[in-house]
């Protein structure tokens, strides 16, 4: 049984997948942290399921993008539950994840998070006949930069979305239902049940925040880029 | 209140009744940035804005915590970023996390993180006596 986890945004989730059979998910958005809720919504799935933790042989969790310490609290739960019997993981790209809320779509899919001060985290991606490919990285860069790279008529997906859509309104960009339109463990649990990912243990958990340091900052700006 | 203004406080409690005046301004997701040295008054303004807006807390210095949550009808985040330097360790407090949840975010000490956000408003303190400190209120010219 695989347990997936997202704890990248202000919502938080987590799946439980019965070979490749979604059987059980719990999504919040509240003002609880994720510290506080996501331990109980994985107990909670578990025993309406009728499973139990020692069920479990893989965990997939959301590495990032995202909240700086709602990603830390899904990977240190995710090594919590794979330590003591040594299970393998996958982490998955928040933006990845993102485009599997659309997997069933044909089209091209923008996965945005807002980054602030009109910067986005970004990745486009083609979805068609049930399957994902991705057409770029994973990308921190400013609407600005980017805006070109993305073909009229996508699919906008993220809590990036709405602004995104807005900003760049000519695009004329499609959003999802709002049950698709931010990051879910269900997703994840996708992404990682394709082979998406990257499969680790839990020692290798660590956040991929995307994010420049700050003397790469002060390089770029001082070039002039 | 009139905000870009100096203050003359004489004591702890005139500082906080300052706050408090200053919090009813606020609305989430203000930044703001206190200057000052040790014992200036950063965390009893800090601790007078909470009795506007976030009464039920005990505020205490975040000097070895780095930040203090409260919440109320405004949460605050209050920092101290004395033992940082640069806008990567800022960054590896979960501090924009408050910011991107419009938290309002306390920052004592911010001088040491300088360019790594924008603050609506500084707090400058400035020693005038044992007893006399000088508050000066500078909102951010938009």
């Amino acid at each position: 049984m695989l347990l997936a986890i997202d704890t990248s945004s202000k919502a938080c989730s987590c799946a439980l997948f019965d070979n490749d059979r979604l059987i059980a998910e719990n999504y919040i958005e509240t003002d609880l942290t994720h510290s506080k809720s996501l331990l109980p919504m994985i107990e909670a799935c578990l025993s309406i399921s009728g499973k139990t933790i020692d069920d479990i042989h893989m965990v997939a969790v959301s590495e990032g993008p995202g909240s700086y310490t709602g990603l830390r609290i899904g990977m240190a739960t995710a090594k919590g539950i794979a330590f003591p019997k040594n299970l393998d993981c996958c982490k998955v790209s928040t933006l990845l994840s993102l485009a599997y809320n659309l997997k069933d779509s044909e089209g091209t899919v923008c996965a945005v998070l807002d980054a602030r001060a009109g910067q986005i985290f970004t990745a486009l991606f083609n979805v068609k006949s049930g399957i994902v490919t991705r057409l770029c990285p994973d990308t921190a860069a400013s609407i600005d930069e980017f805006k070109d790279k993305i073909p009229k008529g996508s699919f906008f997906v993220g809590d990036g979305a709405r602004m995104l859509k807005e900003r760049l309104h000519e695009k004329e960009a499609v959003l999802p239902s709002p049950a698709l339109l931010y990051q879910r463990a269900s997703s994840v649990g996708l992404a990682c049940l394709s082979g998406e990912g990257t499969k680790c243990k839990g020692n290798d958990l660590v956040p991929n925040y995307l994010r420049l340091s700050q003397a790469e900052r002060e390089k770029l700006k001082k070039e002039g880029k | 209140m009139n905000i870009n203004r100096t203050f003359l406080s004489k004591s702890t409690q005139e500082t906080e009744k300052i706050a408090m005046d200053f919090a009813s301004l606020l609305k989430e997701g203000c930044i703001i940035s206190f200057k000052g040295g040790l014992g200036m008054g950063k965390t009893a303004f800090v601790r007078g804005m909470a009795k506007k807006i976030a009464p039920d807390n005990v505020v205490l210095s975040p000097t070895f915590t780095i930040i203090n949550e409260y919440r109320g009808e405004l949460n605050i985040c209050h920092m101290d970023a004395y033992r940082l330097s640069s806008a990567d360790e800022l960054f590896e407090t979960g501090f924009y996390d408050y910011v991107e949840n419009n938290w309002v975010c306390c920052v004592e000490w911010s001088e040491n993180v300088e360019g790594a956000f924008t603050p609506d408003y500084t707090i400058e303190f400035k020693l005038l006596s044992d007893n006399e400190r000088e508050i000066t209120i500078l909102r951010k010219e938009n």
